[in-house]
Parts: C-alpha cells; structure tokens; sequence
C-alpha cells in the first residue's frame, strides 16, 4: 500500500504517455516512441493511493464501516487505487490487521 | 430546538437539498436525541456516567434541552424516529448506529477499542454529509482563494483537501501536537504544509484566515491557544468558526466528544472566548446544526 503519484501526458508525436512516481517532483522524460523531451511540473501529478494485493483479513472491522465508506474500501481494493482521502483509514485498518497488503 | 431552521436554510439551503429536504433532515436530528437518550440511559443504568468528557457531554446536552433533569433522570422520553431517506440524512444516522454499537457504557468507562474509535475518526471525515457540511459553511462564510490558510489541530489532514478542492490558498499551514498524524496529513494533502507543533505560537508565519472547523474541543487551553492563533494572524485577518456546541446535536457532540476531546462548550462560552481576543465580524447561525460564524483579528 502506497501512495504515488501520476500524470497523463500527450506528446508532440500523438504518442500518450503514462508517467507514475513516488514522489512529486519536476520531471523530464524521453517519448518512448519518438524521444522527444517532455517537460512535467510537479502540480501537474495527481496523487492517489495504489493498494497492491491487498486483502480483507477482518471482515467485522470492515462491516463496522459506514455503509459509504465500506463501499469505497471494497472498491479500492478490487481496483487496486483508493483517493487519497481514504489513506489515514487503509493505514489505521493495515495496522489492525484488517488489512493485509504484500 | 428548530427555531434556528430559518437562518440555516439560509446558509444551508444547499446541503438541505442534499439531505432530501427540509423534513427529512428533521428526521435525521432527532435521531441524533435519541441516540444521545439511549446513551444516557445505559451509561447511567451501569454506573459509568463518571467524569468524563463523553458523559459531560451528554449531561450538559440534554439538561439544556430538557430531555432530563438535574440530577440525570429522563423527563421526556423521545420517540424512535422515521428512518430518513435522503442520502445523507441516512449517512448520518448511519455514523450514530455504528457508534451505538461500539457500546455507550464501554465508551465511558474507557473500556472500548480506541482502534475501532481511530478508525471511525477516519471514516467520518469522508462521509458525504461532513465533506458537504463544511464545504457549504465555507461557502456561507464566503471563504475565498488566494490566503494564506492556518488549520490549527489539523489530524489527518481532511479540512485541506476539502479546502483545494474549491478554493486556492497562497499557503496552507496545518499544525498538529501528534507527529504520527502530520505524516499522514502530509500523504492526505501534499499540496499544504503540516507540522509538528502543539500551538499556533510556534508557527512562525502570519495568516489572512485560521480554519476553526471542529477544533476548539481539542484544545487543551483554550483562552491561551486563542491568543496564540491571533498572533499568527494579520491586523484584520479572520477566524472562521464552525464548532458543535451543547446545544447542537447531542448525539453528534457525544460521538465527536468519544473521539478525545477535552472540552464540550454552549455557543456562549464559545463566543466569550473567542471575545476575548477577536471582534465578531459576522454570526451565520449560533447552534444548529453547530455555532457558525467569521470573526476578525481586532486590528485592522
Ligand atoms: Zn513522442
């Protein structure tokens, strides 16, 4: 369970480019079709929560959940991506050990 | 106890809305009696009505409000009521049966498992009907982009995302006693900045606005954390105040009390604090469904 940051950018050539990092910095890349250079900002990333092979280890803890806020666990966990404002909650659930994430 | 409703659909036409209208939100405060009844009564029946600021809470609530007396005994007993519809109305009385369930006299007695309080913190701050009530208060009290933002006790960092997603401050400023916690707010809203500090007088920038969301029940003193934030506030800068009071939703006040604080307030004992060391620049609602209003640094 992390937290990155990504930006989705258009290159010159038509090319689309994904671009995801651990932190959010300045950047500069090279197209991986035509090896243009393409300049990003760091306001330009946007942040989320990237859950990877994460399971349900307690489901009473879950269900004790308001009913919004389950359905946006449950969602995170089967797409593997939370918004950001769910964080401090997959934090607290990991470190009860609802949550089990390799 | 809805005499206020008028100047709340005033302010809060749209989150009335939201709610599913104007009886439906009615539904969903008496909810919020009858929890805060049936709290009272089981903290009561086992003996766990000690000092305690949960128990304080739910006293000083209902006394005011007449559902017991002075020495705790129910004198109008509350009706269940309807189950609203309206989404957030639901979410509401949703948050007061997962809190119900933790158990009241386990809650008082301090026997209950702070992990399962810690994680319905988390869980409120993202509910529909918490994100929408503070936005619309935000709204009311005509907040603006461009200012240089202080968030005193500012936990996991929520009020800042609620703050970027519609208005752009020049500088964002939480401060927070609890290290663990500016971490998180830090991964929450990477865009403010978050330290680790126990008061306003050891930040050392000067503020255009203070966010005052919830916060005051946090404070172990409050006269002097507010002369601390006047400090760090510029001549004429404003305080934006949105705080539960005693008079307010005793079931919400009791939940919010559960979840550490230190102190309950009646919407005057907010306003003679905050006298102390502020003008009132503008009061949007005094009780319901919290105390609500602008003030200024006296300097101008
Ligand atoms: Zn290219």
């Amino acid at each position: 369970m992390q937290l990155v940051f990504h930006v989705v950018k258009n290159c010159k050539c038509g090319n689309v480019v994904y671009v995801e990092v651990p932190q959010r910095e300045e950047l500069s890349i090279r197209c991986p079709k035509c090896g243009a250079s393409i300049q990003i900002s760091a306001d330009e990333f946007v942040e989320e929560v990237k859950l990877r092979d994460c399971e349900v280890r307690d489901w009473e803890r879950i269900g004790a959940l308001s009913t919004t806020v389950q359905q946006m666990v449950l969602q995170a966990l089967e797409s593997g991506r939370a918004p950001k404002g769910l964080w401090p909650l997959l934090v607290k659930l990991r470190d009860v050990g609802a949550l089990i994430c390799t | 106890m809805y005499l206020e409703f008028f100047s709340v659909y005033r302010y809060f036409k749209e989150y009335i809305e939201a709610s599913g209208g104007l009886l439906e939100l009615k539904k969903a405060l008496d909810w919020s009696v009858w929890y805060a009844v049936k709290w009272w009564r089981e903290i009561r029946e086992t003996g766990a009505a000690g000092d305690n600021v949960f128990a304080k809470s739910l006293y000083t609530s209902l006394l005011l409000q007449g559902f017991i007396d002075e020495d705790g005994n129910i004198k109008k007993e509350v009706e269940r009521p309807e189950l609203p519809k309206g989404l957030y109305a639901r979410e509401w009385v949703e948050m007061h049966e997962r809190f119900d369930q933790l158990g009241a006299a386990k809650i008082a007695r301090d026997e209950v498992d702070r992990n399962a309080l810690e994680i319905l913190y988390s869980d409120i701050q993202i509910q529909g009907w918490h994100r929408i009530m503070i936005k619309t208060f935000l709204k009311a009290a005509r907040m603006v982009s461009g200012l240089a933002i202080l968030e005193p006790y500012s936990k996991e960092g929520h009020l800042a995302v609620l703050v970027y997603e519609d208005y752009a401050p020049s500088l964002y400023v939480g401060y927070e006693p609890n290290a663990a916690l500016v971490d998180i707010a830090k991964s929450v809203a990477p865009q403010a900045r978050f330290i680790a500090a126990p008061s306003a007088c050891d930040i050392r920038e000067k503020f255009d606005a203070v966010l005052l969301i919830e916060k005051m029940q946090w404070m172990p003193d409050p006269a002097k954390e507010l002369e601390c934030i006047k400090k760090a506030l510029k001549g004429g800068g404003l305080l934006y105040i949105a705080q539960p009071v005693v008079e307010s939703m005793p079931g919400y006040l009791a939940i919010t009390s559960a979840l550490g604080a230190v102190h309950v307030f009646t919407w005057k004992q907010v306003e003679n604090l905050l006298k102390m060391h502020f003008t009132l620049e503008k009061r949007l609602i005094k009780t319901m469904p919290f105390y609500g209003a602008v003030w200024a640094h006296p300097e101008r």
